[in-house]
């Protein structure tokens, strides 16, 4: 999948495009993990662009979230459409992984 | 009752393949079937994609891989057939804890459709069903 990274000065904003499945989910768990290893400790993604999950993409952003948490960051989500915030909802992972409306509200969180 | 939309497709070929097809089947059937309201198109499109993925990634590979969806005025059925019979899953498996990174797919396609698993004929067939809201 297409993964653009913008980089901040306190965070790396990462947008996927397309659809975060079982075929994808492992280039975004690789693209953070590097985020991570190249020092930016907290990763908002923007899901703008991202159509669709299933439960192996939530799975990469529960694998990513620990990735910055051990690092001393987060991660934190962004533009979510409705399938992705009902994914969210229904498996309750919006408690850890709060959807954002914005990106500039993700980047401010704290 | 008539159907509004029926769409059938082989789901052969490896897990992208396939899961460009269920997109591509799912498409199909909301231009047919067009007032079907988003909740329950996400809702159907959500479940036939973790089954799906299931019977790819767990499944026999080969032949015998079948998608079928249908929208009546009613409710929105998929039936997802796979070859041999029934894998050893769990289907009322629960949610598991927010520190885990698998294992919620059955459990999240069991709050969006009514899911059998049976066998028919030799094969696995999973059904899928959801009353239209």
């Amino acid at each position: 999948m297409e993964i653009e990274t913008d980089l901040r000065a306190d965070a790396a904003v990462l947008r996927p495009a397309g659809r975060l499945t079982m075929v994808t989910a492992g280039e975004l768990r690789a693209r953070i993990d590097e985020t991570v290893a190249g020092g930016h400790r907290v990763v908002v993604l923007d899901l703008a662009d991202t159509t669709f999950m299933d439960s192996s993409g939530l799975g990469a952003l529960v694998g990513g979230l620990r990735a910055t948490r051990v690092a001393g960051g987060d991660l934190r989500l962004a533009c979510a459409g409705a399938q992705v915030r009902t994914v969210l909802q229904l498996t309750t992972m919006d408690r850890v992984l709060r959807p954002y409306d914005t990106v500039e509200d993700a980047l401010r969180a704290s | 009752m008539p159907p509004e939309g029926h769409v059938e497709v082989d789901l052969d070929g490896d897990d992208e393949a396939v899961l460009d097809r269920v997109h591509d089947a799912l498409a199909r059937l909301w231009r047919s079937a067009s007032d079907v309201d988003e909740t329950d198109r996400i809702a159907l499109e959500t479940a036939v994609v973790e089954v799906a993925g299931n019977v790819v990634r767990h499944g026999a590979a080969g032949p015998g891989r079948h998608l079928a969806l249908t929208a009546d005025a009613r409710r929105l059925v998929a039936e997802v057939t796979q070859p041999g019979p029934p894998p050893p899953l769990d289907l009322a498996a629960a949610m598991p804890g927010s520190d885990q990174e698998s294992g919620r797919g059955l459990a999240l396609t069991r709050l969006l459709v009514d899911l059998t698993c049976a066998e028919r004929a030799g094969a696995t067939v999973w059904t899928l069903a959801r009353p239209r809201s």
